[in-house]
């Protein structure tokens, strides 16, 4: 008796349209209120009564769609259990102080900070005297708990800034700690102590930390954890939508005051996934800026249910990126529209966090184009907005559908054109909306494939085109560009794609020689995304025998499977390698295939 | 759109248009020859910005080096630039110590630093550098060696390295 429960519609489906509204009622039990009340929300909430013996409530929910059709009924039960001699329940809502930013002015918005609910976070009940945890479990979506302590006994309440649901699917596993070169430690809120008594009421407010008199944080910055998890557990609500049975891999959400300002992104090491967010106060903090978080996010939603070939590094609005960079981002950028229904990202930074970058995904894009991350969010978001306020409303599921179908198993690097092609074949019926979408992006459209192969914007730099240059066996010389037209590491033109066919398993003898002596050409390997062999030879590559660089140039024996590959093909100065001699030159490298 | 603009608090050096034609090569302008192209800290979507710097020796034994900051933008936009405080740095303009620098420009940026370090150890100044572009804007952390000496340990680590590093670690 005495929990908060929480009733749970929000997988709830409709294969045609969306679900407008939800009606829960109960049908049997002792009478309990549930909250909120009319309308109901997707998932609602009630106090366990008090009960001699197991009683078993039952409810009932209906939806209806934006047809205005209506489901049948669906029925839930819940076991409502005597409590036991010995035992004090302790309820509460642990709450965070949101600090919000503001959208017509600069920086953070100090002033209309708010508590919000610490949405599904683990919360513990930690014995004061021996700091043994007597209980634990989970908020429900409006931050409430419901812990069985020891009676008269001195304890304080814990949160822990994880999201942690195992068992039936879906599941997640979601933590934030300082990286393990400051303190390896998770991040917690702790709460005063209490004496349980015969059960009490303990909430727990999380604060920022911020001073308003001083201007500057001048206590913990408790909360700023949080609220990072609550703009991820926005996320997973989205993708229980689509998927209810996701299984999310262990993500560790990396922040601290001590990270450093503007090093935010997402990674994948041995160890493990990992989103790292800046702390670094004046400079650059992350912590309330949920359009960043849910982009990194986003990162990792796509490495793991869809495929994400991009090669990282700096970019900014305007830039001819590399089209697997271009694609990342401007996937990360929607996908953060989705989370938070907004299309206006904004990252604050600067003394006393009072400035802020910002820019909307619906409105803001230059040089467009197959290579430009602002086309790749401008088409996204065009075809998913559900304002339908342009030429095409797709809609959500059909595009989660192609990024974690379709996408991972192509054999073309994951770019617009491999999206937008699939898409288009699996409906049919949206061509003509989709071509209008994706040519207003200076995309030939009407004519993709995965490969790009009647591309024609060649953002004016014509050696940037073919997207992919072919080769066979017994094919060459290819004379294949690497550029730096537009910069350096990840831009266009500094790496050029080959595609080459393996029509049955076989060895295959591949050159890569440069038309500068002493420039260094390197040549690496994909198949449906997955780096099959790098052939640079500096560090000496595993297995050890495939490294026959000379002078800089390639020439290896590779064992390949049938197929198709793509080979990825630069001269390393223009790619952005570390510490070679010659810098970068707009120079052209030959390709042999034997 | 947040209105994203700072007070404008030092006159221009020189104006110039910025670097948009397609075609146009992004390389070094004849105005930053002899500068160092300054490393862009991060993975987050930047300012449209190049920020080159150039140490140079004292005018006299007493003085102090001198550091030569350019920032050209790559987008038509009005920069805003702060240099972050650090204990390790002293920084000098027009005659009087700042630990904050604000300056906003409507092309390129130049400036003249005093650098003063207090301590031995390398050193390096982090310059936030915004941009407004009218419908959006864009801020980046710019990196730059404190000094001669500093940036010549930063490439002796760099050098030190390209054995083992080659690839760019994938960062999104």
């Amino acid at each position: 008796m005495g929990s908060v429960v929480t009733l749970i519609g929000l997988a709830s489906s409709d294969s045609d349209g969306t679900i407008a509204s939800y009606v829960w009622s109960q049908t049997a039990g002792p009478a309990v209120t549930l909250t909120p009340t009319m309308p109901s929300g997707a998932n609602v909430s009630f106090t366990a009564p008090s009960v001699l013996a197991d009683t078993v409530l039952t409810f009932r929910l209906v939806v209806t769609d934006n047809l205005g059709a209506t489901s049948a009924p669906d029925f839930e039960n819940v076991t409502v259990r005597p409590l036991t001699a010995g035992q004090a329940p302790i309820s509460g809502r642990i709450t965070f102080a949101r600090i919000p930013t503001f959208r017509t002015a600069n920086g953070l918005n100090f002033a209309g900070t708010t508590q919000q609910p610490a949405r599904g976070i683990t919360v513990e009940i930690v014995n004061a005297g021996t700091n043994s945890i007597v209980s634990s479990g989970t908020t429900d979506s409006d931050g409430f708990y419901f812990l069985i302590a020891t009676p008269n006994t001195t304890a304080f309440v814990r949160a822990r800034a994880e999201l942690v649901k195992s068992g039936a699917l879906p599941n997640w596993n979601i933590r934030v700690q300082a990286d393990a070169t400051i303190s390896s430690t998770q991040q917690t809120a702790r709460g005063t102590d209490f004496n349980s008594g015969s059960g009490s009421m303990q909430n727990l407010a999380i604060q920022s930390g911020w001073d308003t008199v001083a201007g500057t944080y001048n206590s913990p910055r408790d909360a700023a954890p949080f609220a990072i998890l609550d703009t991820v557990y926005r996320a997973i609500t989205k993708l229980v939508v689509l998927n209810p049975s996701i299984n999310l891999p262990n993500l560790i959400v990396d922040w601290a005051p001590e990270n450093v300002g503007n090093q935010t992104f997402f990674s994948v090491s041995s160890a493990g996934p990992k989103i790292v967010l800046a702390g670094e106060a004046n400079v650059d903090t992350d912590e309330y800026d949920a359009q960043v978080i849910a982009h990194e996010f986003g990162h990792f939603i796509e490495w793991r249910f869809g495929r994400s070939d991009s090669i990282g590094g700096p970019h900014t609005l305007g830039d001819r990126l590399d089209p697997r960079l271009a694609w990342g981002e401007g996937f990360g950028y929607w996908f953060a529209g989705v989370v938070n229904d907004d299309t206006l990202m904004i990252d604050t930074f600067g003394p006393q966090q009072s400035q802020s970058g910002g820019f909307d995904i619906e409105t803001v894009f230059r040089n467009p184009g197959w290579f430009s991350e602002s086309s790749v969010w401008t088409i996204l978001w065009d075809l998913y907005d559900p304002a339908n306020d342009d030429v095409a409303s797709v809609g959500l599921a059909p595009i989660w559908a192609i990024l974690t179908g379709p996408l991972r198993d192509s054999s073309a690097m994951t770019t617009i054109f491999t999206f937008i092609t699939a898409l288009k074949q699996a409906n049919p019926g949206l061509v003509s909306q989709i071509d209008s979408v994706v040519g207003s992006q200076s995309i030939v459209a009407a004519t993709i494939d995965d490969f790009g192969s009647t591309e024609t914007n060649n953002a004016g730099v014509p050696s940037t085109l073919p997207v992919y240059a072919s080769i066979g066996q017994g094919g060459g010389p290819l004379i294949v560009p690497s550029t730096r037209d537009f910069g350096t590491g990840n831009k266009l033109g500094n790496r050029h794609f080959v595609k080459m066919i393996v029509a049955s398993p076989r060895t295959v003898r591949i050159t890569a020689n440069a038309a500068v002596a002493g420039q260094d050409p390197d040549v690496q390997i994909f198949k449906a995304g997955l780096q099959v062999i790098s052939l640079s030879c500096t560090p000496t590559p595993t297995p050890p025998q495939v490294c026959g660089e000379s002078g800089g140039n390639e020439d290896f024996n590779a064992t390949l499977s049938g197929g198709t590959y793509v080979l990825e093909v630069y001269e390393c100065n223009n790619a952005g390698c570390a510490g070679d001699t010659p810098t970068p030159a707009d120079t052209t490298i030959t390709v042999t295939v034997q | 759109m947040p209105n994203l603009f700072l007070p404008v608090a030092l006159a221009l050096s020189l104006m110039v248009a910025p670097a948009t034609a397609a075609t146009q090569k992004i390389g070094k302008p004849a105005a930053v020859s002899g500068m160092t192209l300054a490393l862009r800290s991060g993975e987050k979507i930047g300012a449209p910005v190049d920020v080159y710097y150039q140490h140079l020796a004292p005018g006299a034994a007493s003085a102090d080096p001198s550091l030569k900051l350019t920032i050209i933008p790559r987008l038509a936009g009005k920069l805003s630039v702060q240099l972050v405080p650090d204990s390790s740095v002293s920084i000098v303009y027009g005659g009087a110590p700042m630990t904050l620098q604000k300056a906003s420009a409507s092309g390129v940026y130049n400036r003249l630093l005093s650098v003063r370090r207090n301590g031995t150890t390398p050193a390096t100044i982090r310059a936030l550098v915004h941009v407004d572009l009218g419908d959006s804007s864009f801020f980046s952390v710019f990196v730059i060696p404190a000094d001669a000496a500093s940036a010549d340990a930063a490439r002796l680590m760099k050098s030190g390295s390209s054995q083992t590093v080659k690839k760019p670690a994938r960062q999104l």
